[in-house]
Protein backbone atom coordinates (compact mmCIF):
# COMPACT_ATOMS: atom_id res chain seq x y z
CA UNK A 1 0.00 0.00 0.00
CA UNK A 2 1.48 3.32 -1.05
CA UNK A 3 1.84 5.65 1.91
CA UNK A 4 3.67 8.54 0.33
CA UNK A 5 3.67 9.43 -3.33
CA UNK A 6 5.79 12.19 -4.79
CA UNK A 7 5.85 13.03 -8.47
CA UNK A 8 8.05 15.56 -10.15
CA UNK A 9 8.93 17.52 -7.02
CA UNK A 10 10.83 20.72 -7.83
CA UNK A 11 12.36 23.10 -5.32
CA UNK A 12 13.67 26.41 -6.60
CA UNK A 13 15.46 28.97 -4.46
CA UNK A 14 15.66 32.45 -6.00
CA UNK A 15 18.99 34.14 -5.44
CA UNK A 16 20.86 37.27 -6.53
CA UNK A 17 22.83 35.36 -9.19
CA UNK A 18 19.85 33.47 -10.58
CA UNK A 19 17.47 30.79 -9.39
CA UNK A 20 19.01 27.76 -7.73
CA UNK A 21 17.28 24.65 -9.04
CA UNK A 22 18.05 22.60 -5.94
CA UNK A 23 15.61 19.77 -6.59
CA UNK A 24 14.68 19.20 -10.24
CA UNK A 25 11.81 16.81 -10.70
CA UNK A 26 12.11 14.08 -8.12
CA UNK A 27 9.60 11.22 -8.05
CA UNK A 28 9.37 8.37 -5.57
CA UNK A 29 6.94 6.51 -3.38
CA UNK A 30 7.11 4.77 -0.02
CA UNK A 31 5.00 1.80 0.96
CA UNK A 32 3.82 0.90 4.43
CA UNK A 33 6.55 -0.88 6.36
CA UNK A 34 9.19 -0.05 3.78
CA UNK A 35 12.51 1.73 4.13
CA UNK A 36 13.39 3.96 1.21
CA UNK A 37 16.95 5.27 1.38
CA UNK A 38 17.74 8.47 -0.45
CA UNK A 39 21.48 8.54 -0.93
CA UNK A 40 23.64 11.28 -2.36
CA UNK A 41 26.52 13.60 -1.61
CA UNK A 42 26.29 16.95 0.19
CA UNK A 43 24.32 19.51 -1.74
CA UNK A 44 22.46 17.06 -3.98
CA UNK A 45 19.12 18.22 -2.57
CA UNK A 46 18.36 15.22 -0.38
CA UNK A 47 17.87 17.22 2.81
CA UNK A 48 15.72 19.82 1.05
CA UNK A 49 13.62 16.98 -0.34
CA UNK A 50 13.19 15.39 3.08
CA UNK A 51 12.21 18.70 4.68
CA UNK A 52 9.70 19.36 1.92
CA UNK A 53 8.00 16.06 2.83
CA UNK A 54 6.94 17.67 6.11
CA UNK A 55 6.21 21.07 4.64
CA UNK A 56 9.26 22.46 6.41
CA UNK A 57 10.89 24.05 3.38
CA UNK A 58 12.69 27.36 3.90
CA UNK A 59 10.35 30.30 3.43
CA UNK A 60 12.18 31.51 0.31
CA UNK A 61 11.96 28.13 -1.43
CA UNK A 62 9.36 27.58 -4.16
CA UNK A 63 8.09 24.03 -3.94
CA UNK A 64 6.07 22.45 -6.73
CA UNK A 65 5.01 18.90 -7.52
CA UNK A 66 2.80 17.12 -10.04
CA UNK A 67 1.59 14.86 -7.24
CA UNK A 68 2.35 14.94 -3.54
CA UNK A 69 0.13 12.82 -1.39
CA UNK A 70 0.25 11.00 1.91
CA UNK A 71 -2.22 8.19 2.53
CA UNK A 72 -4.68 9.69 0.05
CA UNK A 73 -4.36 13.28 1.34
CA UNK A 74 -3.10 15.82 -1.17
CA UNK A 75 -0.36 17.56 0.76
CA UNK A 76 -0.15 20.41 -1.73
CA UNK A 77 -3.53 21.72 -0.58
CA UNK A 78 -2.82 21.69 3.15
CA UNK A 79 -2.97 24.90 5.15
CA UNK A 80 -0.24 25.51 7.74
CA UNK A 81 -2.71 24.53 10.47
CA UNK A 82 -3.51 21.23 8.75
CA UNK A 83 0.21 20.56 8.33
CA UNK A 84 0.68 21.08 12.05
CA UNK A 85 -1.96 18.50 12.80
CA UNK A 86 -0.20 15.99 10.58
CA UNK A 87 3.37 16.62 11.68
CA UNK A 88 4.50 14.60 14.66
CA UNK A 89 1.21 12.74 14.53
CA UNK A 90 1.10 10.69 11.32
CA UNK A 91 4.22 12.03 9.63
CA UNK A 92 7.25 12.51 11.77
CA UNK A 93 10.88 13.42 11.41
CA UNK A 94 14.18 12.85 13.15
CA UNK A 95 17.32 14.85 12.52
CA UNK A 96 21.01 14.59 12.05
CA UNK A 97 22.51 16.16 15.12
CA UNK A 98 21.03 14.99 18.42
CA UNK A 99 23.29 17.50 20.23
CA UNK A 100 21.48 20.50 18.79
CA UNK A 101 18.09 19.08 17.84
CA UNK A 102 16.69 18.91 21.38
CA UNK A 103 15.77 22.13 23.16
CA UNK A 104 18.37 22.54 25.94
CA UNK A 105 15.98 24.38 28.26
CA UNK A 106 13.44 21.62 28.80
CA UNK A 107 13.59 18.19 30.38
CA UNK A 108 13.20 15.09 28.25
CA UNK A 109 9.83 14.53 29.91
CA UNK A 110 8.60 18.05 29.17
CA UNK A 111 9.57 17.71 25.51
CA UNK A 112 7.94 14.30 25.04
CA UNK A 113 4.79 15.15 26.97
CA UNK A 114 4.33 18.39 25.04
CA UNK A 115 4.41 16.59 21.70
CA UNK A 116 2.02 13.87 22.86
CA UNK A 117 -0.48 16.29 24.36
CA UNK A 118 -0.33 18.48 21.26
CA UNK A 119 -1.90 15.63 19.30
CA UNK A 120 -3.74 13.83 22.11
CA UNK A 121 -5.18 16.42 24.47
CA UNK A 122 -5.74 14.85 27.84
CA UNK A 123 -4.38 14.46 31.35
CA UNK A 124 -0.65 14.91 31.96
CA UNK A 125 -0.42 11.58 33.70
CA UNK A 126 -1.51 9.69 30.62
CA UNK A 127 1.01 11.53 28.45
CA UNK A 128 3.70 10.82 31.02
CA UNK A 129 2.91 7.13 31.01
CA UNK A 130 3.09 7.14 27.21
CA UNK A 131 6.47 8.96 27.38
CA UNK A 132 7.86 6.28 29.69
CA UNK A 133 6.50 3.56 27.44
CA UNK A 134 8.07 5.03 24.29
CA UNK A 135 11.42 5.64 26.03
CA UNK A 136 11.49 1.95 27.01
CA UNK A 137 10.58 1.03 23.47
CA UNK A 138 13.58 2.88 22.06
CA UNK A 139 15.79 1.01 24.48
CA UNK A 140 16.32 3.56 27.23
CA UNK A 141 16.75 2.05 30.68
CA UNK A 142 15.50 3.88 33.82
CA UNK A 143 13.03 5.68 31.59
CA UNK A 144 11.31 7.26 34.55
CA UNK A 145 14.47 8.95 35.81
CA UNK A 146 15.40 10.10 32.32
CA UNK A 147 12.17 12.12 32.13
CA UNK A 148 13.57 14.60 34.63
CA UNK A 149 16.93 14.95 32.92
CA UNK A 150 17.96 17.66 30.50
CA UNK A 151 19.35 16.87 27.04
CA UNK A 152 22.87 18.03 28.01
CA UNK A 153 22.98 15.36 30.70
CA UNK A 154 22.66 12.55 28.14
CA UNK A 155 25.18 11.03 25.73
CA UNK A 156 24.85 11.46 21.96
CA UNK A 157 23.44 7.97 21.44
CA UNK A 158 20.87 8.46 24.20
CA UNK A 159 19.87 11.82 22.82
CA UNK A 160 19.27 10.31 19.40
CA UNK A 161 17.11 7.65 21.07
CA UNK A 162 15.16 10.44 22.77
CA UNK A 163 14.80 12.15 19.39
CA UNK A 164 13.44 8.91 17.92
CA UNK A 165 11.10 8.51 20.89
CA UNK A 166 9.82 12.03 20.26
CA UNK A 167 9.28 11.22 16.58
CA UNK A 168 7.39 8.04 17.42
CA UNK A 169 5.44 9.00 20.55
CA UNK A 170 2.22 9.56 18.60
CA UNK A 171 2.66 6.36 16.56
CA UNK A 172 3.17 7.85 13.09
CA UNK A 173 2.81 5.92 9.83
CA UNK A 174 5.82 7.48 8.18
CA UNK A 175 9.12 8.52 9.67
CA UNK A 176 11.51 10.77 7.77
CA UNK A 177 15.05 10.40 9.01
CA UNK A 178 17.54 13.01 7.86
CA UNK A 179 20.98 11.43 8.37
CA UNK A 180 20.12 10.36 11.92
CA UNK A 181 23.35 8.43 12.41
CA UNK A 182 25.86 10.77 10.78
CA UNK A 183 26.84 12.53 14.00
CA UNK A 184 27.25 9.31 15.99
CA UNK A 185 30.22 7.01 16.33
CA UNK A 186 30.17 3.70 14.54
CA UNK A 187 28.94 1.27 17.19
CA UNK A 188 26.21 3.68 18.37
CA UNK A 189 25.30 4.09 14.71
CA UNK A 190 24.76 0.36 14.44
CA UNK A 191 22.61 0.27 17.58
CA UNK A 192 20.40 3.08 16.25
CA UNK A 193 20.01 1.35 12.87
CA UNK A 194 19.00 -1.92 14.55
CA UNK A 195 16.54 0.00 16.70
CA UNK A 196 14.97 1.67 13.65
CA UNK A 197 14.72 -1.68 11.89
CA UNK A 198 13.00 -3.25 14.93
CA UNK A 199 10.61 -0.32 15.18
CA UNK A 200 9.80 -0.57 11.50
CA UNK A 201 8.93 -4.24 11.96
CA UNK A 202 6.95 -3.77 15.19
CA UNK A 203 5.03 -0.67 14.19
CA UNK A 204 4.72 -1.25 10.43
CA UNK A 205 6.43 2.09 9.98
CA UNK A 206 7.30 3.43 6.54
CA UNK A 207 10.58 5.27 6.47
CA UNK A 208 12.43 7.69 4.26
CA UNK A 209 16.03 7.47 5.32
CA UNK A 210 18.35 10.15 3.98
CA UNK A 211 22.06 9.44 4.07
CA UNK A 212 25.34 9.88 2.22
CA UNK A 213 26.65 6.54 3.43
CA UNK A 214 26.20 3.88 0.77
CA UNK A 215 27.65 1.18 3.04
CA UNK A 216 24.84 1.83 5.50
CA UNK A 217 22.28 1.72 2.69
CA UNK A 218 23.37 -1.78 1.73
CA UNK A 219 22.57 -3.11 5.20
CA UNK A 220 19.49 -1.11 5.96
CA UNK A 221 17.36 -0.17 2.95
CA UNK A 222 14.54 -1.97 1.18
CA UNK A 223 14.73 0.35 -1.78
CA UNK A 224 17.29 2.95 -2.77
CA UNK A 225 17.05 6.23 -4.65
CA UNK A 226 20.39 7.68 -5.71
CA UNK A 227 20.30 11.45 -5.95
CA UNK A 228 22.71 13.59 -7.90
CA UNK A 229 22.49 17.35 -8.49
CA UNK A 230 18.81 17.58 -7.64
CA UNK A 231 17.59 14.50 -9.52
CA UNK A 232 17.09 10.86 -8.69
CA UNK A 233 19.45 9.29 -11.22
CA UNK A 234 18.75 5.70 -10.30
CA UNK A 235 16.27 3.85 -8.15
CA UNK A 236 16.06 0.11 -7.45
CA UNK A 237 15.50 -2.48 -4.72
CA UNK A 238 18.65 -2.61 -2.62
CA UNK A 239 20.00 -6.00 -3.72
CA UNK A 240 19.36 -5.18 -7.37
CA UNK A 241 21.11 -1.83 -7.08
CA UNK A 242 24.29 -3.28 -5.67
CA UNK A 243 24.22 -6.28 -7.99
CA UNK A 244 23.52 -4.33 -11.15
CA UNK A 245 24.17 -0.60 -10.79
CA UNK A 246 23.22 1.01 -14.10
CA UNK A 247 23.97 4.70 -13.82
CA UNK A 248 27.66 5.64 -14.14
CA UNK A 249 27.32 7.79 -11.00
CA UNK A 250 25.94 4.91 -8.92
CA UNK A 251 28.76 2.69 -10.10
CA UNK A 252 31.33 5.35 -9.28
CA UNK A 253 29.80 5.71 -5.79
CA UNK A 254 29.87 1.97 -5.15
CA UNK A 255 33.49 1.83 -6.27
CA UNK A 256 34.34 4.47 -3.67
CA UNK A 257 33.34 2.24 -0.74
CA UNK A 258 36.50 0.77 0.74
CA UNK A 259 35.87 -2.94 1.27
CA UNK A 260 37.90 -4.85 3.88
CA UNK A 261 39.87 -7.58 2.11
CA UNK A 262 39.34 -6.06 -1.32
CA UNK A 263 40.89 -2.64 -0.92
CA UNK A 264 44.64 -2.91 -0.45
CA UNK A 265 45.94 -1.18 2.68
CA UNK A 266 47.65 2.04 1.73
CA UNK A 267 45.95 2.21 -1.67
CA UNK A 268 44.44 5.57 -2.62
CA UNK A 269 40.78 5.81 -1.63
CA UNK A 270 38.38 5.91 -4.54
CA UNK A 271 37.05 9.31 -5.56
CA UNK A 272 34.95 10.61 -8.44
CA UNK A 273 36.95 13.11 -10.52
CA UNK A 274 35.55 16.59 -10.98
CA UNK A 275 33.04 18.56 -8.90
CA UNK A 276 29.26 18.80 -8.64
CA UNK A 277 27.95 21.27 -11.26
CA UNK A 278 26.34 24.56 -10.27
CA UNK A 279 22.55 24.35 -10.23
CA UNK A 280 22.07 28.10 -10.60
CA UNK A 281 20.34 29.05 -13.83
CA UNK A 282 18.66 26.89 -16.50
CA UNK A 283 19.73 23.25 -16.61
CA UNK A 284 19.77 20.84 -19.53
CA UNK A 285 20.93 17.31 -20.20
CA UNK A 286 22.61 14.99 -17.74
CA UNK A 287 24.15 16.74 -14.72
CA UNK A 288 26.80 14.05 -14.36
CA UNK A 289 28.19 14.41 -17.91
CA UNK A 290 31.24 16.49 -16.93
CA UNK A 291 32.43 13.80 -14.55
CA UNK A 292 31.40 10.84 -16.68
CA UNK A 293 33.94 8.93 -18.80
CA UNK A 294 31.24 7.87 -21.26
CA UNK A 295 29.59 11.21 -21.94
CA UNK A 296 28.72 12.08 -25.56
CA UNK A 297 27.29 15.29 -27.08
CA UNK A 298 23.84 13.77 -26.62
CA UNK A 299 24.27 13.98 -22.84
CA UNK A 300 24.49 17.79 -23.01
CA UNK A 301 21.00 18.31 -24.29
CA UNK A 302 18.72 15.45 -23.36
CA UNK A 303 17.91 13.10 -20.52
CA UNK A 304 16.57 9.64 -20.99
CA UNK A 305 14.83 7.58 -18.36
CA UNK A 306 15.03 3.80 -18.70
CA UNK A 307 13.28 1.25 -16.54
CA UNK A 308 13.08 -2.50 -16.53
CA UNK A 309 9.49 -2.75 -15.31
CA UNK A 310 10.55 -4.41 -12.05
CA UNK A 311 11.23 -1.24 -10.11
CA UNK A 312 14.70 -0.55 -11.41
CA UNK A 313 14.97 2.77 -13.23
CA UNK A 314 17.86 5.00 -14.21
CA UNK A 315 18.54 8.13 -16.20
CA UNK A 316 21.14 7.49 -18.87
CA UNK A 317 21.13 7.23 -22.67
CA UNK A 318 23.29 4.18 -22.53
CA UNK A 319 22.83 0.70 -21.12
CA UNK A 320 25.15 -0.53 -18.40
CA UNK A 321 26.84 -2.74 -20.97
CA UNK A 322 27.61 0.30 -23.12
CA UNK A 323 29.02 2.28 -20.20
CA UNK A 324 30.86 -0.58 -18.50
CA UNK A 325 34.34 0.63 -17.69
CA UNK B 1 36.88 76.52 51.87
CA UNK B 2 33.22 75.84 51.24
CA UNK B 3 32.54 75.07 54.89
CA UNK B 4 34.48 78.00 56.29
CA UNK B 5 32.90 80.47 53.88
CA UNK B 6 34.34 82.70 51.19
CA UNK B 7 35.25 85.50 53.62
CA UNK B 8 37.18 83.27 56.02
CA UNK B 9 40.73 84.10 56.97
CA UNK B 10 43.47 81.54 56.47
CA UNK B 11 43.49 80.77 60.23
CA UNK B 12 39.78 79.98 60.17
CA UNK B 13 40.20 77.75 57.11
CA UNK B 14 43.04 75.95 58.89
CA UNK B 15 40.88 75.46 61.98
CA UNK B 16 38.07 73.94 59.87
CA UNK B 17 40.57 71.65 58.16
CA UNK B 18 41.75 70.32 61.50
CA UNK B 19 38.23 70.04 62.94
CA UNK B 20 37.04 67.85 60.06
CA UNK B 21 40.27 65.91 59.80
CA UNK B 22 41.15 67.24 56.33
CA UNK B 23 44.73 67.79 57.47
CA UNK B 24 45.33 64.05 57.75
CA UNK B 25 46.89 62.20 54.78
CA UNK B 26 44.34 61.11 52.16
CA UNK B 27 45.09 57.41 52.78
CA UNK B 28 44.36 57.82 56.47
CA UNK B 29 41.09 59.63 55.71
CA UNK B 30 40.11 56.88 53.30
CA UNK B 31 41.02 54.12 55.77
CA UNK B 32 38.89 55.62 58.52
CA UNK B 33 35.97 56.11 56.09
CA UNK B 34 36.29 52.49 54.97
CA UNK B 35 36.36 51.35 58.58
CA UNK B 36 33.15 53.28 59.27
CA UNK B 37 31.49 51.80 56.18
CA UNK B 38 32.27 48.30 57.45
CA UNK B 39 30.45 49.24 60.63
CA UNK B 40 27.46 50.40 58.57
CA UNK B 41 28.20 54.11 58.93
CA UNK B 42 28.33 55.90 55.59
CA UNK B 43 29.55 59.13 57.12
CA UNK B 44 28.17 62.55 57.91
CA UNK B 45 27.41 65.19 55.33
CA UNK B 46 29.02 68.37 56.54
CA UNK B 47 27.11 70.40 53.97
CA UNK B 48 23.63 69.11 54.90
CA UNK B 49 24.61 68.54 58.54
CA UNK B 50 22.84 65.18 58.45
CA UNK B 51 24.02 61.55 58.40
CA UNK B 52 24.54 60.39 54.78
CA UNK B 53 22.60 57.17 55.36
CA UNK B 54 19.51 59.06 56.47
CA UNK B 55 19.48 61.25 53.36
CA UNK B 56 20.12 58.32 51.02
CA UNK B 57 17.35 56.19 52.51
CA UNK B 58 14.99 59.11 52.09
CA UNK B 59 15.85 59.45 48.39
CA UNK B 60 16.38 55.82 47.38
CA UNK B 61 12.68 54.81 47.07
CA UNK B 62 12.08 57.50 44.44
CA UNK B 63 14.93 56.23 42.28
CA UNK B 64 14.01 52.60 42.86
CA UNK B 65 10.43 53.27 41.75
CA UNK B 66 11.63 55.27 38.75
CA UNK B 67 14.16 52.62 37.67
CA UNK B 68 11.64 49.83 38.20
CA UNK B 69 8.98 51.55 36.12
CA UNK B 70 11.52 52.46 33.44
CA UNK B 71 12.62 48.86 33.28
CA UNK B 72 9.04 47.62 32.96
CA UNK B 73 8.43 50.17 30.21
CA UNK B 74 11.63 49.20 28.39
CA UNK B 75 10.94 45.45 28.57
CA UNK B 76 7.27 45.72 27.66
CA UNK B 77 8.23 47.72 24.59
CA UNK B 78 11.48 46.02 23.63
CA UNK B 79 10.81 42.30 23.99
CA UNK B 80 7.57 42.04 21.98
CA UNK B 81 9.05 44.34 19.33
CA UNK B 82 12.23 42.26 19.19
CA UNK B 83 10.29 39.00 18.91
CA UNK B 84 8.00 40.45 16.27
CA UNK B 85 10.93 41.84 14.29
CA UNK B 86 12.67 38.47 14.39
CA UNK B 87 9.57 36.47 13.45
CA UNK B 88 8.74 38.86 10.61
CA UNK B 89 12.32 39.40 9.54
CA UNK B 90 12.93 41.89 6.70
CA UNK B 91 9.30 42.98 6.54
CA UNK B 92 7.70 46.32 7.26
CA UNK B 93 7.23 45.31 10.92
CA UNK B 94 10.95 44.64 11.23
CA UNK B 95 11.86 47.97 9.68
CA UNK B 96 9.41 49.82 11.89
CA UNK B 97 10.88 48.22 15.00
CA UNK B 98 14.36 49.05 13.78
CA UNK B 99 13.48 52.70 13.23
CA UNK B 100 12.05 52.91 16.75
CA UNK B 101 15.38 51.57 17.96
CA UNK B 102 17.43 53.99 15.89
CA UNK B 103 15.45 56.98 17.12
CA UNK B 104 15.82 55.78 20.69
CA UNK B 105 19.53 55.39 20.35
CA UNK B 106 19.96 58.76 18.66
CA UNK B 107 17.88 60.85 21.07
CA UNK B 108 19.71 61.96 24.21
CA UNK B 109 17.38 61.35 27.14
CA UNK B 110 17.40 64.93 28.44
CA UNK B 111 16.18 66.05 25.03
CA UNK B 112 13.56 63.32 24.88
CA UNK B 113 12.48 64.28 28.40
CA UNK B 114 12.05 67.90 27.38
CA UNK B 115 10.11 66.80 24.30
CA UNK B 116 7.74 64.78 26.49
CA UNK B 117 7.28 67.72 28.85
CA UNK B 118 6.49 69.97 25.92
CA UNK B 119 3.91 67.61 24.41
CA UNK B 120 2.21 65.90 27.34
CA UNK B 121 2.92 68.44 30.05
CA UNK B 122 2.66 71.84 28.44
CA UNK B 123 0.56 71.41 25.30
CA UNK B 124 -1.81 68.58 26.21
CA UNK B 125 -1.59 69.08 30.00
CA UNK B 126 -2.14 65.36 30.61
CA UNK B 127 0.70 64.76 33.00
CA UNK B 128 2.45 66.69 35.77
CA UNK B 129 5.91 67.85 34.74
CA UNK B 130 7.76 68.09 38.01
CA UNK B 131 7.95 66.38 41.37
CA UNK B 132 7.46 62.83 42.64
CA UNK B 133 4.34 62.95 44.78
CA UNK B 134 2.00 60.70 42.75
CA UNK B 135 2.19 57.80 40.31
CA UNK B 136 1.35 60.14 37.44
CA UNK B 137 4.52 62.06 38.21
CA UNK B 138 6.50 58.96 37.36
CA UNK B 139 4.98 58.28 33.96
CA UNK B 140 7.00 60.70 31.84
CA UNK B 141 10.32 60.20 33.64
CA UNK B 142 9.94 56.42 33.35
CA UNK B 143 9.24 56.70 29.64
CA UNK B 144 12.17 59.05 29.12
CA UNK B 145 14.53 56.81 31.05
CA UNK B 146 13.16 53.50 29.80
CA UNK B 147 13.09 54.47 26.15
CA UNK B 148 16.83 54.93 26.26
CA UNK B 149 17.28 51.25 27.17
CA UNK B 150 14.71 49.98 24.71
CA UNK B 151 16.87 49.89 21.56
CA UNK B 152 19.65 47.79 23.06
CA UNK B 153 17.25 45.28 24.59
CA UNK B 154 15.14 45.13 21.46
CA UNK B 155 18.07 44.56 19.16
CA UNK B 156 19.51 41.85 21.35
CA UNK B 157 16.10 40.16 21.59
CA UNK B 158 15.79 40.31 17.82
CA UNK B 159 19.30 38.99 17.21
CA UNK B 160 18.85 36.26 19.81
CA UNK B 161 15.48 35.24 18.41
CA UNK B 162 16.80 35.12 14.85
CA UNK B 163 19.62 32.86 15.94
CA UNK B 164 17.33 30.66 18.02
CA UNK B 165 14.62 30.45 15.35
CA UNK B 166 17.22 29.11 12.92
CA UNK B 167 18.36 26.48 15.38
CA UNK B 168 17.88 22.76 15.03
CA UNK B 169 15.63 22.41 18.07
CA UNK B 170 13.17 24.93 16.68
CA UNK B 171 13.06 22.86 13.50
CA UNK B 172 12.42 19.83 15.71
CA UNK B 173 9.57 21.59 17.50
CA UNK B 174 8.02 22.49 14.14
CA UNK B 175 8.53 18.96 12.82
CA UNK B 176 6.57 17.64 15.80
CA UNK B 177 3.59 19.75 14.79
CA UNK B 178 3.72 22.33 17.58
CA UNK B 179 1.84 25.53 16.64
CA UNK B 180 3.93 28.49 15.44
CA UNK B 181 3.12 30.75 18.35
CA UNK B 182 4.08 28.10 20.88
CA UNK B 183 7.30 27.36 19.02
CA UNK B 184 8.30 31.02 19.00
CA UNK B 185 7.21 32.00 22.49
CA UNK B 186 7.93 28.85 24.46
CA UNK B 187 10.81 27.16 22.68
CA UNK B 188 12.36 30.22 21.11
CA UNK B 189 11.97 33.13 23.50
CA UNK B 190 13.12 31.24 26.55
CA UNK B 191 16.50 30.56 24.98
CA UNK B 192 16.77 33.96 23.33
CA UNK B 193 16.17 35.72 26.66
CA UNK B 194 19.35 34.45 28.28
CA UNK B 195 21.65 37.16 26.89
CA UNK B 196 18.84 39.71 27.30
CA UNK B 197 18.75 39.13 31.06
CA UNK B 198 22.44 39.98 31.41
CA UNK B 199 22.04 43.04 29.23
CA UNK B 200 19.04 44.19 31.23
CA UNK B 201 21.10 44.14 34.39
CA UNK B 202 23.65 46.39 32.73
CA UNK B 203 20.87 48.63 31.41
CA UNK B 204 19.47 48.98 34.91
CA UNK B 205 22.91 50.20 35.91
CA UNK B 206 22.73 52.77 33.12
CA UNK B 207 19.30 53.77 34.35
CA UNK B 208 20.83 54.64 37.71
CA UNK B 209 23.24 57.01 36.01
CA UNK B 210 20.56 58.17 33.57
CA UNK B 211 18.44 59.03 36.57
CA UNK B 212 20.89 61.85 37.36
CA UNK B 213 19.65 63.67 34.26
CA UNK B 214 16.03 62.58 34.24
CA UNK B 215 15.48 63.27 37.94
CA UNK B 216 17.03 66.70 37.51
CA UNK B 217 14.85 67.50 34.50
CA UNK B 218 11.68 66.39 36.30
CA UNK B 219 12.77 67.71 39.74
CA UNK B 220 12.39 64.33 41.42
CA UNK B 221 14.11 63.84 44.71
CA UNK B 222 15.91 60.59 43.99
CA UNK B 223 19.53 59.68 44.45
CA UNK B 224 20.36 60.73 40.90
CA UNK B 225 19.39 64.30 41.60
CA UNK B 226 21.00 64.01 45.02
CA UNK B 227 24.26 63.10 43.31
CA UNK B 228 24.02 66.05 40.96
CA UNK B 229 23.25 68.42 43.84
CA UNK B 230 26.10 66.97 45.88
CA UNK B 231 28.57 67.60 43.08
CA UNK B 232 27.40 71.20 42.86
CA UNK B 233 27.66 71.58 46.64
CA UNK B 234 31.06 69.79 46.77
CA UNK B 235 29.51 67.41 49.29
CA UNK B 236 32.37 64.92 49.29
CA UNK B 237 30.97 62.54 51.93
CA UNK B 238 27.66 62.24 50.08
CA UNK B 239 29.34 61.60 46.73
CA UNK B 240 31.62 58.98 48.18
CA UNK B 241 28.66 57.13 49.68
CA UNK B 242 26.60 57.40 46.48
CA UNK B 243 29.40 55.98 44.34
CA UNK B 244 29.68 53.08 46.76
CA UNK B 245 25.92 52.46 46.83
CA UNK B 246 25.56 52.58 43.04
CA UNK B 247 28.47 50.15 42.67
CA UNK B 248 26.93 47.75 45.17
CA UNK B 249 23.54 47.94 43.44
CA UNK B 250 25.25 47.30 40.10
CA UNK B 251 27.03 44.21 41.42
CA UNK B 252 23.85 42.95 43.06
CA UNK B 253 21.94 43.33 39.78
CA UNK B 254 24.53 41.35 37.86
CA UNK B 255 24.50 38.63 40.47
CA UNK B 256 20.73 38.51 40.30
CA UNK B 257 20.90 38.28 36.50
CA UNK B 258 23.21 35.28 36.78
CA UNK B 259 20.78 33.59 39.15
CA UNK B 260 17.91 34.26 36.76
CA UNK B 261 19.89 32.82 33.85
CA UNK B 262 20.49 29.71 35.92
CA UNK B 263 16.72 29.34 36.14
CA UNK B 264 16.28 29.84 32.41
CA UNK B 265 19.14 27.65 31.20
CA UNK B 266 19.69 24.37 33.02
CA UNK B 267 23.20 24.07 31.56
CA UNK B 268 24.30 27.07 33.62
CA UNK B 269 23.25 25.50 36.90
CA UNK B 270 26.06 24.35 39.11
CA UNK B 271 25.53 20.86 40.38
Amino acid sequence: MTLLNVENLCIDIPGPRGTLHAVRGVSFHVDKGEILCIVGESGCGKSLTSHALLGLSPRVAQVEAAAFSFDGTDLRRLSERQWQGLRGQRLSMIFQDPMTSLNPSFTIGALLIEVYRRHHPGPRGKARARAIEILRKVGISNAEERLDQYPHQLSGGLRQRVMIAMGLICGPDLLIADEPTTALDVNIQLQILRLLQDLKRDMGLGMVFVTHDLGLVARFADRVAVMYAGRIVETAPVAELFARPCHPYTRALINCIPAPGKTRPGAALGAIPGVVPSLVGPQAGCAFRDRCAHATPLCQTRLERRHDGAGHAYECHYTPEETAA
Amino acid sequence: MALAGAEASSEEVEAVRIAYGFDRPLTAQYASWLGDVMKGDLGFSNILQRPVMEVVLERLPVTAKLAGLSLVFALVLAIPLGVLAAARRNTLVDRLALSIAVVGQALPNFFFALLLILIFGVTLRWLPISGDSSFLHYVMPAIALGYFSTPAIMRLTRAGMIEVLDSDYIRTARAMGLPCRRVILKHGLRNALIPVVSLTAVQLGFMLSGSIIVESVFSMNGIGRLGWQSIQRTDLEMMQALVLIISVIYLALNYFADLLNGLLDPRLRVQ
